[in-house]
């Protein structure tokens, strides 16, 4: 059980160490993924350490809950899923941070788990990704500056947003139990804590391969900055 | 209910309604990119005709108004020599003869990429003048008739003029046919054009998907920039019936 834990958690470290080696052929469209990625396993690393020391992994749990939102929606913005509508990004920024702040200070409750954070911006990420989807399907790889011809499988846009709609929309879901106070049963966290874990396996394979074919810088881009002193 | 249940009720009410939300907005966002895919496709085939009839127009031109007069020059030009001998003179006749007929094909080619009448008369003389040559030409027995002009603006006129010279030349090369009928109906806000051949039929649905050709699919293209609906009819020996609604 703790083993399965361990794997699951750690599984992100293969996406980490491919975004490492990866980084900085990678085109920087597609940075703010391997900046999440990056963060998951900063977390994992203090999480493991906290929980070794019987410390609450809430307060760093709390604070990366809010940069992988905020990173992601970057990663989105770089999309073009706000085009025209650079002020829904901000608001949905500012408003998650505030919400944030909220619900961390004034709420007084950075010492537990912030919920209503978690509900709001796993909702608004799996809407988002929708976006995205419908976009990738519509305008096709140009703008995602993906490979044409290849399988979606191999297209890292679309694997980012499989990966966040299936994680966040269960996270949403878990999330809402833990709101009504569900949690107090010790079986019934275990029993969801246990399909938690599969999931983020494979969602954090998922990410690893995402990382692993997003797509390169583009040459152009290099020679149209060659200076000329 | 008790306590826990009646929570465990309201938890899966909030989940259900949020899990209801995002399928709505999943659905609202496939049917409009649906929407915008459909838009897109559209505007490209719009801009590549747009292109081609440009590029028709420019060639059938670029033979009318050059190449014809060229010619003209030169069988002036070698009418010109003082000839005696009667067979230099069976030589030129022929020559003539050769220069008659290449700029009576270039005439014709001209006016199959695009015909002065079409812009200049509107679309019934064109397809007036079109069976008109038809009938000279070909063995099969064209009939065309028209109630009073129909008003298309231009472009759609030749789009319609496009889809009527492919199907009558496929009723042409396919169906041997021994009479194609051409019917052009104005009504309200719209025009109907009825094509019949009385030829061997063919299965559309299949040919169609099969892609064997180019010309039903930009029957189809055409069509669809016009705004306009069409319906196929086609029966093994009881031959093929075309009809396409254009909204004016
Ligand atoms: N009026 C017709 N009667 C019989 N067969 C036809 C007719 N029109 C089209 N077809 C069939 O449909 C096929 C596809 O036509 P098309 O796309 O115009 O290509 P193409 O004319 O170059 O062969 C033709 O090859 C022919 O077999
Ligand atoms: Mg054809």
């Amino acid at each position: 059980m703790f083993l399965k834990v361990i794997f699951s958690a750690f599984s992100i470290f293969i996406a980490g160490i491919i975004g490492l080696i990866r980084f900085r052929k990678i085109n920087k469209m597609y940075w703010p993924m391997i900046f999440v990625v990056w963060l998951a396993c900063i977390n994992e690393i203090i999480s493991f350490c906290l929980f070794k020391n019987n410390l609450s992994t809430a307060i760093n749990n709390n604070i990366y809950v809010l940069m992988e939102a905020m990173v992601l929606l970057f990663l989105f913005r770089n999309f073009g899923i706000f085009n025209r509508r650079k002020w829904l990004f901000w608001t949905v920024c500012g408003g998650l941070a505030a919400l944030w702040l909220w619900e961390n200070f004034i709420g007084g409750k950075i010492w537990c788990i912030s919920s209503w954070f978690r509900i709001v911006s796993s909702f608004i990420i799996v809407l988002t990704s929708i976006d995205a989807i419908s976009k990738l399907m519509v305008f096709g790889s140009q703008e995602f500056l993906i490979i044409r011809g290849r399988s979606l499988f191999a297209n890292a846009a679309f694997l980012i947003c499989i990966g966040t709609i299936i994680f966040f929309t269960f996270k949403l879901l878990v999330e809402i139990f833990w709101f009504y106070g569900l949690n107090g049963s010790e079986i019934f966290r275990v029993k969801l804590y246990d399909i938690l874990t599969y999931i983020n396996l494979l969602v954090n394979l998922i990410y690893a391969l995402a990382v692993l074919w997003a797509p390169p810088k583009q040459r152009y881009t290099m020679l149209s900055f060659s200076p000329h002193w | 209910m008790g306590t826990t249940e009646t929570t465990i009720y309201h938890a899966v009410i909030f989940a259900s309604l949020v899990i209801g939300i995002l399928l709505t907005y999943f659905f609202i966002v496939v049917i409009h990119s649906q929407k915008v895919n459909v838009g897109l496709r559209k505007k490209n085939v719009l801009e590549e005709i747009a292109g081609l009839e440009k590029e028709r127009a420019r060639i059938g031109a670029d033979f009318h108004d050059e190449l014809s007069p060229l010619l003209s020059t030169v069988k002036t030009r070698i009418n010109f020599f003082q000839l005696t001998n009667a067979e230099d003179l069976a030589e030129r006749q022929q020559a003539n003869d050769h220069i008659e007929e290449v700029i009576k094909r270039m005439r014709q080619i001209s006016f199959n990429l695009m015909p002065n009448t079409l812009l200049r008369d509107g679309l019934i003389k064109a397809l007036e003048e079109y069976v008109e040559f038809l009938n000279r030409v070909h063995r099969i027995r064209f009939t065309f008739t028209a109630t009073e002009e129909c008003m298309l603006e231009e472009s759609k006129a030749v789009n319609v003029y496009r889809i009527m010279q492919e199907v009558i030349h496929n009723a042409i090369k396919h169906s041997k046919a021994s009479e194609i009928s051409i019917e052009i109906r104005d009504k309200k806000n719209a025009i109907d054009i009825r094509v019949c051949d009385n030829g061997c039929g063919f299965n559309y649905k299949k040919k169609l998907a099969e892609k064997t050709g180019i010309g039903l699919g930009s029957i189809n293209n055409r069509v669809m920039i016009t705004g306009g609906k069409m319906f196929v009819d086609s029966r093994p020996q009881k031959g093929t019936t075309y009809i396409f609604k254009i909204p004016t």
